[in-house]
């Protein structure tokens, strides 16, 4: 019988899934619509790398993020469109090289810090934000908080 | 769907622990149930939470919660939601009895957002580019702010601002040793300050109208021309589509120093404004040496910014910006006013200067990516150095249109043309015809053409091909081409490595003129040369990351050679300025190192060190080269940002930069050393975050007062008047006011507010 609970906990931590794309999330919605959670990242972010540490450090992140929402990661500086609840969102270039994606804009509006955290419910409503990095019981915290507030 | 999301959360996360209660003591689990209250009003959509076991749930819309199947035990129970502090307490399960735990909230005056201080902006970042771009933010100049440009540049690694007179406080900004007239300025990537700009028209930028700033350490000139031979800097103003609402930063300082920067956002139709003022004031003359000359040069500046976004289909760029400038300063003997101006009784260094820029940027409405970008600035200024009077004007108008264009996966073109024409012309003999009667100001038609593509010729590598050609009317064609390649293993390691050319054309602007009288001919060597830059670097960045902690180390080594420096020798025939090249080289060489250190906690660390060895090397008289070290170049320098967030939105930073000896003009002679001391000049502030975008901040500017012990010499003399005495001079030392290492200024407090609305 132990054998089978450390089998169920191993399981459990080694169960890291891949966040989902956006072109996959139209499809996913359509057939079983979820919560949508959605970290946004810079390539440059030192706390965007802490902060998957922490998201691979708790089992229990791992499984919010897996089954109670489709999870996804966006990066707020991409330059490929992204299609997201039927609107396509590109790349807003400040006249240079350098600029924001209108997707990261929409979200986080207009104080992008990363990484940011963005919960939104079935009808892609947001139902809260959060800028900058969550360790892992917090972050557990404010995905519980967020992904149930749609309920009440 | 409450019930059901729950459901599944629990199912998870205590399908282990049930098995394991199940097989051993089935009968003691658990119910923790209570109610979240707030101001006696029910809380919904709280957060309960056990520390231990990271089993949680939310308040239902009456505050209600239960949490089931808990194994008996000792936990922490943690609560919190928007608006209000967490809140935190023990709770024992024993035996059979559920427990009822009733939480009372307490309101929170900071938002959910600032408990957790560990968000970010990009204060320093590598850019993608094969070519090692430094970027910076204002975030980055904030954790000491100053009023303008000039003095936060110094923030930056390997970047000295150089103040080059004691009395005017005209500075330049050095990279990697090389003197200002190497570091080509830029806003939003046009030459807007150049030549006689350099010299005043960096005081005049406010932090509060950049979006960010880029630092290139080596020549561009094979993608921005002429005067990009050491370092550039590019400062890319703010989009009016991602700017504050409402913004104000106003700041004072103990020496009665005030800077206010305001801006609002206007919205017409499709069209986005930013209207910026900025407004420096310093009008409280100190001489806390007492030599009789005022310490810091007395201030007083206001620049208008304005600048509009239009909103076009696809995207698609086009903005308009107009900024003016306008500064009165002036130092010198504490007894000048501005009766005095001119005068050779009192001395004064007074200077008016105005500015106007205007900076266009559109994209054409085809399907290509093409753009037109036009800038034109005049500066005009009103001098007198003592006696002696600089009055001179300077246009430049810039236009320029590119392609920028993605061919399949790999290759990223980048072709255009530009032209550069620059007037110039001042009150001296330099800009004057033979007969002394003419005015013949300069104008320095440049046109150019550019090609670059950014080639990933393999996965994780990447080469950049770049060339320019210019055209000049005293050199011919000018050539400058560029190679750089970027090797990215994966993402914790990126190697660059880079060659790069600059020049810059002759150019007739020297303040030596000043001092000329007469007429005098300018005449241009017939086989002038443009002044010419090499540079090779390599460079390392590798990105470490550990549980609780991030390092990002980024090395530079790099090797400059400067050749065919363009003076003008007054000597050799007193009817003429000859422009020609000099025999020689110049070299800067050495290694810089920046390590950046995150945290799971919020502590932020950033250290630079820069170790560079600056020469020149010239023929002397008798045609033997000598070598010399380069004037204000310490050998050794560094900067730091220690920054660390406090819990009720308190923040604490400490600024600095060190340097080591650096060698100093002197005199004949001169009593003061050769060679300045170590020095640190270091700052701390204290940063509380309110409410509705308010922040309070303060501190102290040069925590450790120093100040340097020599300045000026013979400031009881600035005229000249008396050197030939023999006996209370026999150096025949002469006033001069280039000695200068650190600011005279020493320790001083700072209390400042800054206020943003975003939308």
């Amino acid at each position: 019988m132990n054998t089978i609970w450390l089998l169920l906990l191993t399981a459990v931590v080694h169960a890291q899934q891949e966040p989902l794309s956006f072109e996959q999330l139209a499809d996913s919605m359509a057939v079983h619509p979820k919560p949508v959670v959605i970290k946004i990242v810079t390539s440059w972010c030192p706390y965007c790398r802490l902060q998957d540490r922490q998201i691979s450090a708790s089992a229990d992140v791992q499984q919010v993020l897996r089954n109670d929402c489709y999870f996804l990661v966006l990066d707020a500086e991409q330059h490929t469109p992204v299609q997201f609840n039927d609107t396509t969102y590109t790349f807003y270039s400040n006249g240079s090289a350098n600029g924001i994606h209108l997707l990261a804009l929409k979200l986080v509006g207009n104080k992008p810090a990363y990484p940011a955290w963005v919960v939104l419910d079935e009808k892609y409503v947001v139902k809260g934000t959060y800028a900058g990095m969550l360790k892992s019981r917090e972050l557990l915290r404010f995905l519980l908080l967020y992904l149930h507030e749609q309920d009440s | 769907m409450y019930l059901n999301s729950t459901f599944k959360y629990l199912k998870f996360s205590i399908a282990g622990p049930v098995v394991f209660l199940l097989i051993s003591s089935p009968a003691f689990s658990q119910t923790i149930r209570g109610r979240v209250m707030a101001d006696g009003q029910p809380i919904s959509l709280a957060s309960i939470f056990l520390a231990e076991n990271g089993k949680g749930i939310a308040t239902d819309s009456a505050g209600y919660f239960k949490l089931e199947n808990v194994k008996p035990g000792s936990y922490t129970l943690k609560s919190s939601a928007t608006g209000f502090r967490p809140y935190t307490r023990r709770v024992t399960i024993t035996g059979n009895t559920p427990v009822t735990v009733n939480i009372t909230l307490q309101q929170d005056v900071t938002k959910l957002n600032d408990v957790v201080v560990t968000g970010t902006l990009r204060p320093v970042s590598r850019a993608e580019s094969p070519i090692p771009v430094e970027v910076y933010t204002p975030k980055y100049f904030q954790k000491n702010p100053s009023p303008s440009l000039f003095e936060s540049i110094g923030m930056v690694n390997g970047v000295r601002p150089q103040l080059n007179c004691n009395v005017c406080n005209t500075g330049d900004i050095h990279i990697n040793g090389m003197e200002g007239p190497y570091t080509m300025v830029l806003i939003d990537g046009m030459p807007i300050v150049s030549s006689l700009s350099t010299v005043y028209g960096l005081n005049g930028i406010p932090i509060s109208m950049v979006e960010r700033i880029e630092v290139v350490k080596g020549p561009g000139s094979s993608l921005y021309g002429s005067e990009a031979m050491g370092g550039l800097i590019n400062v890319i103003t703010k989009n009016p589509a991602t700017a504050p609402v409402v913004s104000l930063d106003a700041f004072g300082t103990s020496w009665q120093e005030y800077n206010v920067d305001a801006a609002v956002k206007l919205k017409a139709g499709s069209a986005q404004s930013i209207v910026g003022v900025n407004y420096f004031n310093y009008q409280h003359p100190l001489d806390k040496n007492h030599d009789g000359f005022t310490d810091v040069t007395l201030q007083q500046r206001i620049s208008v910014f304005n600048k509009w976004g239009f909103q076009r289909r696809d995207n698609r760029v086009a903005s308009l910006a107009a900024r003016y400038v306008y500064e009165d300063r002036w130092g010198g003997d504490m007894k000048w006013s501005r009766q005095w101006r001119g005068s050779d009784s009192i001395y004064g260094e007074s200077i008016y200067t105005k500015r106007l820029e205007l900076i266009g940027m559109y994209q054409l409405p085809v399907k290509e990516k093409i753009m037109l970008q036009f800038s034109y600035n005049r500066h005009n200024q009103n001098s007198y150095y003592g006696h002696t009077p600089f009055m001179a004007d300077q246009n430049v108008t810039f236009a320029q249109a590119y392609w920028d264009k993605q061919l399949g996966e790999k290759h990223s073109l980048l072709a255009g043309a530009s032209f550069r024409y620059t007037y110039y012309d001042d009150n001296t003999p330099g800009t004057l015809g033979a007969d002394g009667k003419v005015n013949e100001p300069m104008k320095t038609p440049l046109p150019g053409i550019f090609v670059q593509d950014e080639w990933v010729f393999a996965p994780k590598h990447k080469l950049l091909l770049g060339y320019r050609y210019d055209y000049d009317k005293h050199h011919g064609n000018i050539h400058s081409p560029r190679i750089a390649y970027k090797w990215t293993p994966n993402t914790d390691h990126t190697v660059r490595a880079s060659f790069g050319t600059g020049f810059r054309v002759v150019n007739l602007f020297t303040e030596e003129h000043a001092a000329l009288t007469g007429s005098r001919e300018v005449v241009v060597a017939e086989a002038l040369k443009p002044e010419k830059s090499y540079n090779a670097n390599l460079n390392y960045v590798w990105k470490i990351t550990m549980d609780n902690a991030f390092i990002n180390i980024d090395a530079t080594g790099f090797y400059s050679y400067f050749t065919n420096k363009i003076t003008g020798d007054f000597d050799t025939d007193p009817n003429k300025i000859i422009y020609d090249n000099l025999r020689g080289h110049a070299v800067s060489r050495g290694i810089s190192l920046n390590t950046d250190f995150a945290f799971s906690f919020p502590l932020k660390i950033m250290t630079g060190i820069s170790y560079m060895d600056v020469y020149q090397v010239e023929d002397n008289a008798v045609g033997v080269s000598q070598k010399s070290i380069q004037l204000n170049a310490p050998a050794w320098s560094g900067t730091f940002v220690i920054g660390y967030s406090l819990p009720a939105g308190f923040s604490a930073d400490l600024t600095g930069n060190w340097n080591g000896p650096m060698r100093l003009p002197v005199q004949h002679n001169d009593y003061r050393p050769d060679y300045s001391p170590w020095f640190m000049l270091a700052n701390i502030q204290l940063t509380k975050k309110f409410p509705k975008g308010w922040e309070v901040y303060g501190g102290v500017k040069n925590l450790l007062n120093y100040v340097p012990k020599y300045a000026l010499m013979r400031p009881f003399d600035p005229f000249d008047k008396h050197v030939n005495d023999p006996v209370n001079n026999p150096n025949g030392y002469t006033f001069d006011t280039e000695y200068n290492y650190a600011p005279l200024q020493g320790i001083r407090g700072f209390l400042g507010v800054r206020y943003n609305l975003f939308r």
